[in-house]
């Protein structure tokens, strides 16, 4: 749970971990922030020692790179192990995966699979700090410290805590999004005001049981909001077809210039990417200077150093 | 089998539902039948009389609804585990679903089942001489192409059809399967054969692993739309009415589902249901886990999920006033290393005959909203009129000696120690509980002593 000693092995020294956001408390997340702006700043000067694994149990290029380069400017080995989740259904478990890669002794090992809980798992298997790349839709917790960075930097704020009362729409396939689901645990934690938007088959009605404010509208999910929240949509499915079309989401839910404008032309734009051009977001609105794309991907590097050297820093501590 | 002595009860609260007994009264046991029941009765010579004064005696419970994994996952349950673990929860007869490796389609499977079950009645060891029923598939291969061969199925002591998790994917066989059915004779005790229907539309459920609400939102996990086990209960149930096969609805969990019930129970549909204890006394907030709420507890992960608040009240509703019939376990063993993995991944299922009785009597009898006469009721007269065999389920005189003993007032610690199935995959240890059996007799022979626990040999083999 967030940054935290997880459960480990018969044996084990725990290892602080950073598996999903919710659980973290905000000074946590402050000190990470701040610690991701000195490194940006070039303050920091760190040169670490150890052995980052990077589990990937589903193919991602932008993330495993993000994390590759984080961990190799703080001077770790990295070994980059990609592993398909259909080898695993053949017959080793994650458990005894895990245990094959912890005897070769990492110190950190970033860990993206298709199932929600699953750095858990690889956490109570393995003496080495975890961190979650993204599991199944449940969190992708670097995720929301980089967009919290990006948005904190564009409003000059010096806390999460500064989030609060920010207005932000988040639009798209909120069902099966992990980077909502961190998101949307900090800026809760962090007292944002939060609207979903979306169709109702990638928002059911469990997000307004749960209290959310859910849109099924574009407009008005938007109509004065702050910040907008493009999500990936992916129509088909292994268990079928989620909507219509690109062009029918795009008629319903697409950001282009004209409904920014018109709905809330103050708000910035974001999304954790990979775009889909002329889907989520109309090709005239990637350059535009509300549009804060490049600066999350930028971002990325900073805040996954961050968290790295955190862990690390606190992993010291631990087995001194 | 051994011959033993007979056996006089003496001084228990008797209560049996089937017969509107409910007193202080005596119970013999002779040549492993019922041989009398009353207030005045006196042990004839040569009985073992057993002092149960303080105690609440009634026939054995039955559950219709059982997983045994044998063949093929021996590694999480077998026949002789599955008895040991249904005479620690006071059962004496269970229905085995077909869904093991391979699926129980045929007279070998059925008749291996029942030879695995008497040799662990010559065993000795606990649960020894539960009876076991397997249930036979409804289609070859659980795979919704051929049907099974019912009438030999059932001439082998299959002990109804079911294709389990797997529910016949189209309707045109379900009716076929039903119109065949629905003509076999009257096996020797007198019932006819049943489908036991595990209701759900895997095309609504998709990648689903549990109820799809606030909690499935919040923790990221599939969700389960409750549209699933409504829309399969609403087919088969007019399937039913239509061909006049007898049809069991398994482990109800929706409010919709209980509605669909009674609305086909009205029009005349030959149709019964079950609900298991987890969806009496849970709902979906169960499946957080304790130390970790963002997280699912694969002990609470099971088919069809546990639903929300309103769904658990209309269920217990529905269980008072007769739209469901009877309580089943859908005991469901999984080894440890398979309930270790995360949600997502973990099998669906929890074991649950050792708990049924004590977990349902703390929260519904101790709470007060039920009567202990209920209770037991539900878990005997009830399942035996499911399937209607008039061989179990009543203390009346020529009965199967298959009694259980059940302290009500003693209060205990569930533990891993008191399970008696080979898995330990089970959402109760660790909680207190109100009640609790203190012995099992089967024929009058000793299937579970409390004092001698759950996997400890009670009596020397043959």
């Amino acid at each position: 749970m967030g940054v935290q000693a997880a459960t480990v092995a018969k044996g084990r020294q725990p290892a602080p971990s950073f598996t999903s956001i919710r659980g973290c408390e905000s000074d946590a997340l402050d000190s990470i922030l701040q610690l991701a702006r000195k490194i940006r700043a070039g303050g920091v000067g760190h040169s670490r020692r150890g052995l980052q694994v990077n589990l990937f149990f589903e193919a991602s290029t932008r993330t495993r790179t993000s994390f590759e380069v984080a961990g190799r400017r703080l001077g770790l080995d990295v070994v980059n192990l990609e592993v398909a989740s259909s080898s695993v259904s053949k017959g080793e478990s994650l458990a005894d995966t895990v245990r094959t890669i912890d005897a070769i002794g990492p110190d950190v090992i970033v860990v993206r699979h298709s199932r929600a809980g699953a750095p858990e798992v690889v956490a109570a298997n393995s003496a080495a700090s975890v961190i979650n790349a993204g599991d199944g839709a449940r969190e992708h917790p670097t995720q929301a410290v980089l967009d919290a960075m990006t948005l904190m930097d564009r409003f000059q704020f010096d806390s999460v805590a500064d989030l609060r009362g920010l207005s932000i729409a988040v639009v798209g396939d909120i069902a099966h999004s992990r980077v909502a689901r961190s998101n949307l645990s900090l800026w809760s934690l962090a007292g944002a005001n939060i609207r979903l938007v979306g169709p109702r088959a990638f928002l059911p009605p469990g997000f307004a049981e749960a209290g959310w404010d859910v849109h099924h509208d574009l407009e008005t999910g938007l109509r004065g909001t702050d910040v907008v929240y493009l999500l990936r949509v992916q129509l088909e499915r292994q268990h079928g077809q989620m909507y219509p079309s690109m062009g029918e989401y795009h008629r319903r839910y697409g950001l282009t210039k004209h409904r920014l404008e018109r709905f809330a032309p103050d708000a910035l734009v974001m999304h954790p990417g990979p775009v889909n051009r002329g889907v989520e977001i109309a090709d005239e609105l990637m350059t535009d200077d509300r549009c804060l794309i490049q600066d999350q991907v930028t971002n990325g590097v900073w805040a996954r150093m961050a968290v790295l050297d955190f862990l690390l820093d606190r992993l010291e501590k631990v087995s001194r | 089998m051994p011959t033993e002595a007979n056996l006089f009860l003496r001084g228990a609260q008797v209560i049996d539902p089937a017969s509107d007994v409910s007193g202080p009264a005596h119970v013999r046991i002779a040549n492993g039948q019922i041989a009398a029941v009353g207030p005045d009765l006196v042990p004839e010579p040569g009985d073992t009389e057993i002092d149960v004064k303080g105690r609440v005696l009634s026939p054995a419970f039955a559950d219709v609804h059982v997983h045994l994994r044998e063949p093929g996952g021996e590694s999480s349950e077998t026949v002789a585990t599955g008895c040991r673990s249904a005479a620690a929860g006071g059962f004496a007869r269970v229905w085995c679903m077909p869904n093991t490796k391979p699926v129980n389609d045929s007279v070998l499977t059925t008749r291996y089942l029942q030879d695995r079950a008497s040799e662990h009645a010559r065993s000795g060891d606990p649960g020894a001489g539960v009876r076991v029923h397997p249930v036979a598939c409804l289609t070859r291969g659980m795979q919704s192409e051929r049907l099974a061969d019912f009438s030999a199925l059932w001439a082998a002591g299959a002990g109804a059809f079911s294709d389990d998790g797997l529910p016949v994917a189209n309707a045109g066989m379900m009716r076929r399967a039903m119109q065949a059915i629905v003509d076999l004779p009257p096996n020797q005790w007198g019932g006819r054969p049943v489908v036991f229907d595990h209701c759900e539309d895997l095309s609504i459920t998709g990648p689903g692993v549990m109820h799809e609400g606030r909690v499935s939102a919040d923790l990221g996990l599939p969700g389960i739309p409750r549209s699933s086990e409504a829309v399969g209960i609403a087919r088969d149930c007019a399937l039913s009415l239509e061909t006049g096969c007898r049809l069991h609805v398994c482990h109800v969990s929706t409010i919709d589902s209980v509605e669909v019930i009674r609305y086909f129970k009205g029009r005349g549909a030959p149709v019964t249901a079950e609900v298991s204890p987890h969806h009496l006394l849970f709902t979906d907030e169960r499946v957080r886990r304790a130390d970790n709420p963002g997280l699912g507890d694969t002990h609470a992960k099971m088919k069809p999920p546990l639903c929300d608040e309103r769904d658990r009240q209309a269920l217990i509703v529905a269980l008072e006033d007769g739209t469901i019939d009877c309580i089943a376990t859908d005991h469901a063993p999984h080894d440890a290393e398979s309930k270790s993995r995360s949600f997502e991944d973990a099998p669906f299922g929890i074991i649950g005959m050792e708990t049924a009785f004590c977990s349902l009597h703390t929260e519904f009898v101790v709470g007060g909203k039920w009567s202990l006469e209920f209770l037991i009721d539900k878990l005997t007269r009830a399942p035996r009129d499911v399937v209607g065999w008039q061989c179990f389920g009543s203390l009346q005189v020529g009965m199967p000696g298959d009694v259980v003993v059940i302290d009500p007032v003693e209060e205990w610690e569930f533990g891993p120690e008191h399970i008696g199935s080979k898995s330990r995959n089970c959402p109760w240890i660790g909680a207190r509980m109100v009640g609790r059996i203190v012995a099992t007799y089967i024929e009058g022979r000793v299937a579970f002593d409390m004092t001698r626990g759950a996997n400890a040999p009670v009596v020397a083999g043959p």
